[in-house]
């Protein structure tokens, strides 16, 4: 459907010829303009996945070299820290929780957002081993852990350091590990010696020095022992220092590459696809960004770029200042798919002022959100129950086909098959401007996806054996990096890393400032246990457990702004604010307040009006962009 | 009146949903109707609030299908749509692709009921399903139906209109088929 002005809500019906004949005509106009496709920009994450998804990249190309915005919101800084230490991102198989006797779960809420896993940790518990939750928030799986430990928000990686530092004064490390696999660990050692201490620890992280001291021996006698270093520690201008300062934790304590171990944060073991459907060829001809760029992306092959042009990348998480000042040529049509960026994009005031100087913004999705809103087209998109494509995980080893169970509904079409349909009308109205195959047939799409090694690697013939159901990988160990042989530079376990100094960190995981406050209290935007990110809470049962937004906040703190239970509040910092209903919670402290991300329907709840763009610490080395600071942001609280 | 013209023009009114066949519908259901087309119509207006109402893109403010008013949760392609979808079959009708759109969308009604009045001619028994049609499945959510657009429109004028007239057109017929069934 058309709107009529973007944000009017006066739609008019189209067809699909007429919407895709109108931006095959934007797009020509384009290239004829600038004499290149940068002015075409693709912002697209996770929001709609399958392997085959990548077929909206593929889209791209085939049309030309165009601007994208790369990197992650998610996890970018983590996994650029364990690159850095371990030389990838690889995490134990879940499963193996089991075999643990200590777990540490750290800054990550499994019991809402990866029930999945929680029954391995159960059962890791029942068979006698210690659960600990370190957290800025009393969650729902700290209530489930034997040891709930409140930190303050980002001093994650202080904790680590001065239980690191108790470790080496009681000589508890794996001396074995760190000489024989490991790099750098005597200049880490003088450096916790020189410039740690517990009770510097227990001060800047809030977490008593009896309590590190208590945490680091046991987690240092367990044998073995873990830590799930959940994503919400490392959404910060110090995140991939913490990630790193835990890490070197595990490390020292000799609990990587062991079954039951590990410095858990997430994998990509299982993603070798042949990414049939991204890897497109640009049109004859076409031009592009002067110099050599790469596309990075966390899960897929890097898009290298071998010829003379390349794409213009630019960070997903700027997303409205990079409208607002890219130039030469400056966006003109912006295609959205997989994503809803008025809801997950920070500065929600920026964007919108950001997407009125766009000439065209095409939406693909499949609810009226707040992006949708403020599109001139939008193309009504399928759901996984419509489409065949095939997934595997960032953190368990399975695989699963996902096959299509309903006709599409009314006029939905998958990503693919709206690129195959683009393809043939812009080809109709100049031949030869995209290359993007005639394909509609998503079982196409998915089976093109599969190569002997997927088959080798699930123990499968054919994409057809997942047909009786999700196959698991053959590992040799449910313990990552179990022949200890790492992927760094060195081939070590690396204390002291040369490459986080090239991209302009400290060898060390030393101690970094936390993002200077900018308002009274710390604002935290954390995950829901209604939905993922802005998806399904909207979902008309989802709303009869979840009917309104709330801000949490400390009974303290609410009395002395005069805030009681239930009353309307106003949280506003520079960026802009929310005005909500309040509750009154010791779940969170003193000097916090919380909501969680959620896009409902009804009303205009929008979190992203109070966190700006502020850039994590890493992310740049492996998903070419930092990631965002979203729980480093401040704001203040009065009754509306 | 023309009972089977008037029908099509239902049917077209809110089957294709562009301005162009708004306003060609609009007409004939005023011609057969024997009522004048009123004078200050904003078309472009009238086609914004029909979307708001029946297609979207956000969720239709009184939706056009059965579902929503018969289904005790409001759920389309639940029973609802697999009895009427079950009615079509007896009188051998189906539409091209099963589980895309509903069968209860008002379109499909319409154009079904628009089969059985032509068929009536060549069948009079065909009257039964008409009757059973009208009877136990329109008349018992298109008064829902209206209301609930009726509530929604503003100031709209041909489409509060012709949701005025659908609501006399299944009073009417509820009627006549009782009438034309004692006939028999």
């Amino acid at each position: 459907m058309k709107q009529m002005g973007r944000g009017t809500g006066n739609w008019k019906r189209i067809s699909w010829d007429e919407a895709l004949t109108e931006i095959s005509q934007k797009i020509l106009e384009i290239k004829k303009k600038d004499d290149n496709l940068l002015g075409m920009a693709l912002t697209k994450y996770s929001g709609n996945f399958g392997i085959t998804h990548y077929g909206v990249e593929g889209m791209m190309s085939s049309l030309g070299y165009t601007t994208r915005f790369v990197g992650t919101p998610c996890w970018p800084a983590g996994i650029d820290a364990q690159n850095f230490d371990m030389g990838n991102m690889w995490c134990n198989d879940p499963e193996d929780f089991v075999k643990s006797k200590y777990i540490i779960i750290w800054g990550g809420n499994p019991a809402w957002n990866s029930v999945h896993t929680m029954k391995f940790i159960y059962e890791a518990q029942d068979k006698g081993a210690k659960v600990v939750v370190i957290d800025p928030i009393l969650t729902q799986t700290a209530a489930k852990a034997d040891v709930y430990v409140r930190i303050k928000t980002s001093q994650d990686g202080v904790l680590a350091l001065g239980m690191a530092k108790h470790i080496v004064d009681k000589k508890l490390y794996d001396k074995e590990f760190v000489t024989k696999y490991a790099k750098g660990f005597d200049d880490y050692l003088n450096y916790l010696n020189k410039s740690v201490t517990v009770e510097w620890a227990a001060k800047e992280s809030g977490v008593p020095a009896d309590v590190i001291r208590q945490l680091a021996e046991e987690f240092a006698k367990a044998d073995p022992a873990t830590i799930w270093a959940g994503y919400g520690l490392q959404r910060h201008t110090n995140g991939g220092n913490n990630v790193r300062a835990i890490d070197a934790l595990v490390a020292m304590t000799g609990n990587i590459g062991k079954e039951g171990g590990g410095a858990r944060y997430g994998h990509l073991q299982t993603w070798g696809f042949n990414y049939n459907a991204m890897v497109q060829k640009q049109p004859k001809g076409s031009k592009g960004y002067l110099g050599k760029d790469i596309i990075k992306s966390e899960f897929a092959n890097d898009e290298a770029q071998a010829a003379a042009y390349a794409n213009r990348t630019i960070n997903i998480n700027k997303l409205a200042e990079s409208i607002l000042t890219t130039n030469e040529p400056p966006i003109r049509l912006l295609w959205v798919a997989c994503k809803n960026p008025f809801a997950q994009d920070f500065d929600r005031p920026k964007l919108l002022k950001a997407f009125e100087t766009l000439e065209m913004v095409v939406v693909v999705d499949q609810f009226f959100n707040e992006t949708v809103q403020n599109a001139d087209i939008v193309l009504p998109s399928t759901t996984l129950f419509e489409e065949n494509t095939v997934n595997v995980s960032y953190w368990h080893y399975w695989i699963g086909l996902n096959e299509k169970a309903i006709p599409n509904q009314y006029e939905a079409k998958s990503d693919l098959q709206i690129a195959a349909l683009l393809s043939k009308k812009i080809n109709e109205l100049d031949k030869g401007s995209c290359t993007f195959p005639q394909i509609t047939d998503t079982q196409v799409w998915m089976e093109k996806e599969f190569n002997d090694g997927i088959h080798k690697f699930f123990g499968i013939k054919s994409w057809k054996d997942l047909k009786d159901g999700p196959r698991k990988a053959k590992i040799a160990s449910s313990a990552s990096w179990s022949d200890k042989k790492f992927g760094t530079p060195s081939g070590k376990y690396e204390f002291s890393s040369d490459q986080a100094e090239k991209f302009g960190h400290t060898k060390l995981p030393e101690f970094k400032e936390r993002r200077k406050a900018y308002d009274k209290f710390r604002v935290l935007t954390p995950h829901t246990q209604f939905g993922l990110h802005s998806q399904f809470v909207n979902v008309d049962y989802m709303e009869d457990f979840n009917k309104e937004p709330y801000v949490y906040i400390n009974p303290k703190a609410a009395k002395a702004k005069g805030i009681k239970e239930g009353d309307m509040v106003k949280v506003e910092n520079k960026v802009g604010n929310v005005t909500v209903k309040a509750r009154l919670t010791e779940n969170v402290a003193v000097d916090v307040i919380l909501m969680y991300e959620a896009w409902f329907k009804k009303g205009d709840f929008n979190v992203q009006n109070v966190v700006d763009d502020e850039s994590s610490d890493m992310g740049t080395f492996k998903t070419g962009a930092p990631g965002v600071a979203i729980h480093d942001q401040f704001a203040d609280i009065a009754k509306a | 009146m023309d009972r089977v013209k008037l029908l099509e023009a239902f049917r077209d009114f809110f089957h294709y949903g562009t301005l162009d066949r708004l306003i060609d519908s609009y007409a004939v259901i005023k011609t057969e109707s024997n009522t004048t087309i009123p004078a200050d119509i904003d078309w472009q207006e009238e086609e914004y609030t029909f979307n708001r109402l029946f297609v979207g893109p956000s969720t239709p403010l009184a939706p056009a299908v059965a579902s929503v008013y018969l289904d005790p949760e409001g759920q389309i392609q639940g029973k609802v749509t697999s009895q009427v979808r079950d009615f079509y079959d007896s009188i051998g009708l189906e539409l091209p692709e099963i589980g895309s759109e509903p069968e209860d969308s008002l379109a499909y009604e319409f154009d079904v009921c628009r089969y059985l009045l032509l068929l009536i001619k060549e069948v009079p028994e065909i009257i039964e399903a008409y009757d059973e049609f009208i009877n136990e499945h329109m008349k018992l959510w298109l008064p829902q139906f209206v209301q609930r657009g009726l509530e929604n429109c503003g100031d709209s004028v041909a489409i509060r209109d012709v949701l005025g007239l659908i609501n006399e057109w299944i009073k009417k017929e509820s009627e006549m088929t009782d009438m034309s069934k004692e006939l028999i």
